[in-house]
C-alpha cells in the first residue's frame, strides 16, 4: 500500500505547488489592489514599509506548516516508515490554523474586528441537507466500505492491517459529519447588494461540500484498493490489482483536483465585482465558532491515529 | 428573500426578527403555507442566541401570523394577525406617531412619510 500512499502524496505535492505559484502566493490580492485579506488599505501600501512587512507575515504564515510538512516527509524517509505517510495530512488543519491566526492578526491590527457591523441581512431560505447531498454518491461510498470490509472479513491475507480501514472508514465518517456541518453553516450578509454575497456565500458552501465529497471518494477508493490488494491475491495476479488500484485512486484524485479548481473558478466568477463581505461579519463571534469548527475537526480526524 | 436587522438598532434583536418577518408577510413575501428556516439556522446566521429568534417565532406564533412546528420550523400561517382590537392597533399607531411629532414634524410632513413607509412595505413584499 505504502507505494499508492507515495504515488497519490507525490501529486498533491505538484498539485499544491502549483496552486500556490498561481493563486496561493498573492491570495491576499483576491478583492482587487485596494484590498489586502479583504480589510480596504490606502493606495500604495502593498509597497510601503508597512505593506511589505505584512506581505512577508503572510508569506511566513503559508511556508510554516510546509516547513513542517517537509521535516516530517524527510522522518518518514529516513526511517523508511512510508506507512506513515497519510500522517502527512496533518498539515491540513495546521495550515487552516496558520492561515486564520495571520487573518486573526491582521484584522486586529487593522482594527476593522472591533467594529460591530451595522445593518445586515440573513438569508430566509432553509438550507437543507438533501441540496447538498448527492445520494447515488452517498450509496457507492457505502458500498465501496461495505464491500472492503466483506472482502477483508472474508478473504483477506495474513498481511492485513486492521487499523488502515478502521482509519479509513472513521475518516469517511467523520468527513460525512463535517461536510452536513458545512452545508449548515452561513453568516450574516451586507445589506446592500444582498442577492450577489448570497450567490457567493451560496457558491462557497457547495465549493466546501464538494471538496468534502472529492476527500470522501478518494479516501474510499483507497479503501477498496486496500481490500482489493488484500482480499484478491488468490483470485486475481497481483500486478493487475495493483495498477487497477492505482489507477481508482489517480482518478479519484484527479476527479477531487478538477472540483477544487472549478469551484475557485466559480467562486471568482460569483464575486467579481463585489467588495469583501467581511464588513458585515460580527468578528467577535466568527472566530469562537470558527475556532470551535477546527477544533472538532482536528479531534475528528486525528482521534484514531 | 432576505431578513434585515440592524444591530445598532435600539429596538432588542428578537424585536426586529419579529418586525422584519411581519414586515415580508404583510407585504406578501411570504405568502401562506411557506416556511421559515429553523430557528438554528437563523440564529447561526446571525450569531445570536437560540432564544433570540425562537422568542421572535413564538411572538409571531401569538399573533396568528406562523406556526411553529416540530423541528423549529415556522409557517406562515396567514397574512394578517387575528384581529386585535381596533383601540391596540390605534395604540401602536400612536406610540410610532408620537416621536415624529416631538420631532417638530407637521401633519402634512408625517403625512407623506407614513405613506412612503406604507409604499416601502408593499414594494418591498412584491420584490422579494
Amino acid at each position: 500500500m505504502n507505494w499508492l500512499f507515495l504515488a497519490l502524496y507525490s501529486l498533491t505535492v505538484v498539485f499544491r505547488l502549483w496552486y500556490f505559484r498561481r493563486r496561493g502566493w498573492r491570495a491576499p490580492l483576491r478583492n482587487g489592489e485596494r484590498y489586502f485579506l479583504e480589510v480596504e488599505v490606502p493606495e500604495g501600501w502593498h509597497s510601503s514599509a508597512e505593506g511589505r512587512t505584512w506581505w512577508r507575515r503572510y508569506h511566513a504564515s503559508i511556508l510554516a506548516p510546509h516547513a513542517l510538512e517537509a521535516i516530517a516527509f524527510l522522518a518518514i524517509a529516513v526511517w523508511g516508515r512510508w506507512s506513515q505517510l497519510p500522517l502527512l495530512s496533518f498539515v491540513a488543519p495546521v495550515f487552516v490554523a496558520c492561515h486564520t491566526g495571520m487573518v486573526i492578526w491582521w484584522r486586529r491590527a487593522s482594527g476593522i474586528d472591533r467594529q460591530r457591523p451595522g445593518r445586515v441581512a440573513v438569508d430566509l431560505s432553509e438550507r437543507r441537507l438533501r441540496d447538498y447531498f448527492s445520494w447515488p454518491l452517498e450509496a457507492l461510498l457505502l458500498l465501496l466500505a461495505a464491500g472492503s470490509w466483506l472482502a477483508l472479513a472474508g478473504w483477506g491475507d495474513e498481511a492485513t492491517r486492521w487499523r488502515m480501514p478502521v482509519t479509513f472508514t472513521y475518516t469517511v465518517a467523520g468527513l460525512t459529519v463535517l461536510k452536513a456541518a458545512v452545508a449548515r453553516q452561513g453568516w450574516t450578509l451586507p445589506a446592500e447588494r444582498t442577492g450577489e454575497y448570497q450567490r457567493v456565500q451560496e457558491v462557497r458552501r457547495r465549493q466546501a461540500a464538494a471538496v468534502f465529497d472529492g476527500m470522501r471518494v478518494m479516501l474510499a477508493a483507497g479503501l477498496a484498493g486496500y481490500g482489493a490488494v488484500h482480499s484478491l491475491g488468490d483470485l486475481v495476479p497481483t500486478g493487475v490489482v495493483r495498477w487497477t488500484a492505482l489507477a481508482a485512486s489517480v482518478a479519484a484524485w484527479v476527479w477531487m483536483m478538477a472540483i477544487f479548481v472549478r469551484g475557485e473558478q466559480r467562486m471568482d466568477r460569483a464575486g467579481a465585482g463585489l467588495p469583501p463581505a467581511a464588513m458585515a461579519v460580527d468578528w467577535r463571534r466568527g472566530w469562537w465558532s470558527f475556532g470551535t469548527f477546527m477544533a472538532g475537526l482536528a479531534a475528528l480526524l486525528f482521534w484514531p491515529w | 428573500m432576505f431578513l434585515t436587522v440592524d444591530f445598532n438598532d435600539r429596538r432588542p434583536l428578537y424585536q426586529q426578527v419579529a418586525d422584519g418577518v411581519r414586515e415580508l408577510i404583510a407585504g406578501g413575501a411570504l405568502r401562506e403555507g411557506m416556511t421559515l428556516p429553523p430557528v438554528r439556522q437563523v440564529a447561526g446566521d446571525l450569531g445570536v442566541n437560540l432564544n433570540t429568534i425562537a422568542f421572535a417565532y413564538r411572538q409571531l406564533e401569538a399573533e396568528g401570523l406562523v406556526e411553529v412546528r416540530r423541528g423549529s420550523r415556522a409557517v406562515v400561517k396567514a397574512r394578517h394577525s387575528q384581529a386585535r382590537p381596533e383601540g391596540d392597533l390605534r395604540k401602536a399607531l400612536r406610540a410610532s406617531l408620537t416621536p415624529l411629532l416631538v420631532a417638530g414634524l407637521g401633519e402634512r410632513e408625517i403625512l407623506r412619510i407614513v405613506k412612503q413607509e406604507l409604499a416601502a412595505v408593499q414594494e418591498k413584499g412584491a420584490q422579494s
